[in-house]
């Protein structure tokens, strides 16, 4: 039994490690205990059925969106019980496992009817995060493959550790001893980080496009107001002069400011025009004074 | 006419040294101002002489401003035809990679994408080369 001095080092151990953004693993350690206490099995059975159920909220949340979705916390619950249970290098032994060529990737073969509402899922799985704007159709098309191969191969491998969840043996050994769901778990983190790349481009892509929308609208903004400090200094001269010789002064001048008005939009020309009738009254009342 | 007050004659004079005419410009109006004072006629050569620049100025704004569009659409074009001439050569590398490869679509997908990142920067650098001919038009 920990004494009171580890368990308080653990918590402090545990809080440092949430702060550096473990806190999946830190509740998948705990979910882990806390089963094999109360269920009174090993850590490893415990650990698998965890697992399982993570997989489980996983297959739920797919089922929803039918996408590979970038902010998963149920996905990261499934990568942090790898972490967890196989160390963090984990993962990474998963993937290399899925590029060995004696475990080659079961295809998964979908007819046109699927592929079409898997790649309206991708569509709206965009859609509904960016703005109502989706990427072009080779990276949906790949997505809809994606998400379709991650639905196939998240399912088997919820299943294989379902079966094995009585097992006494851990996750890494339970998956030495069958490389080829090694290989397909492995698939599914590459596969996340696939979808994530897409992600991550089409949001750099939607930048550029708004910095570039944006350059347009400023170089135009900036050649209008240029112009419009021009007119403004037309108006106020109409004015003072209008005031200082009490003559009718700017007519030929506000007709140039007319097609300069036009350019600049009807705003800016109803301003220039009030600010020319305001002079003229003006006018006419030091004229009349 | 006589406009000849003291107090707006200064306010005139300040009214041309601010204007957006060349200082040539001014001096000659000055000039013209300390001659025959504020007469009806030279009242009509500032207007006249404002009324011209306005009218330069507002063709230099519609020049630029037809340039922004102009430019813009031709870079947007660039890059869309070849953003999807990358995309079709993309696609058909990535139908010869064996299903379910997803080291090897991944790895098709990164060269793809560095070479998008690539043409970005050729098309920020021409959205650079317009902004500064646009700034340079705007000082004209």
């Amino acid at each position: 039994m920990p004494g009171a001095w580890d368990k308080i080092k653990t918590a402090a151990k545990e809080v440092g490690e949430k702060v550096i953004g473990r806190g999946p693993e830190v509740k998948y350690r705990h979910e882990a205990q806390d089963y094999s206490d109360k269920n009174g099995v090993s850590i490893e059975i415990a650990q698998k059925t965890i697992l399982a159920r993570y997989f489980d909220a996983v297959e739920r949340k797919a089922a929803v969106t039918r996408a590979i979705d970038y902010d998963s916390s149920e996905w990261r619950a499934v990568a942090a019980a790898v972490k967890e249970t196989m160390g963090d290098k984990g993962i990474d032994g998963l993937k290399k496992t899925a590029d060995d060529p004696r475990y080659p990737c079961r295809p998964v073969v979908l007819s046109p009817a699927e592929f079409k509402r898997s790649y309206s899922a991708q569509e709206g799985y965009y859609k509904s995060k960016y703005e109502k704007r989706a990427p072009d159709y080779a990276v949906l098309k790949d997505c809809a493959e994606n998400a379709a191969m991650f639905a196939n191969y998240s399912k088997d491998f919820r299943s294989f550790v379902s079966s094995f969840s009585g097992n006494a043996a851990s996750l890494e050994a339970l998956l030495a001893r069958n490389p080829k769901m090694k290989a397909e778990f492995g698939r599914l983190f590459q596969l996340k980080g696939l979808a994530e790349k897409h992600e991550d481009r089409f949001k750099k892509d939607m930048n550029f496009e708004k910095t570039w929308n944006a350059s347009k609208v400023e170089l135009q903004k900036s050649v209008k107001e240029m112009l419009t400090g021009t007119g403004n200094y037309c108006v106020n001269v109409v004015k003072a002069c209008q005031m200082m010789f009490q003559g009718n002064f700017g007519a030929g001048l506000m007709k140039g400011l007319g097609e300069t008005a036009k350019f600049l939009g009807i705003e800016t020309w109803g301003a220039i025009k009030v600010a020319y009738h305001g002079g003229k009254v003006l006018g006419s009342k030091v004229k009349n004074f | 006419m006589d406009f000849g007050k003291k107090q707006d004659n200064a306010e005139l004079v300040k009214l041309i040294n601010d204007s957006f005419l060349v200082s040539d410009e001014k001096k000659a109006l000055l000039e013209i101002y300390s001659r025959e004072g504020a007469s009806a006629a030279f009242l009509q050569k500032f207007e006249s002489a404002l009324v011209e620049k306005l009218r330069q100025k507002t063709e230099t704004a519609i020049g630029l401003d037809k340039v922004i569009e102009t430019e813009f659409a031709r870079i947007t074009d660039d890059y869309n035809k070849q953003r999807a001439s990358l995309t079709e050569k993309l696609q058909k590398e990535l139908a010869d990679v064996a299903p379910g490869d997803v080291t090897a679509k991944t790895t098709l997908w990164d060269a793809y994408y560095v070479k998008v990142d690539e043409l970005q920067k050729v098309v920020a650098g021409g959205i650079q080369a317009v902004s500064q001919k646009v700034l340079i038009g705007m000082t004209k």
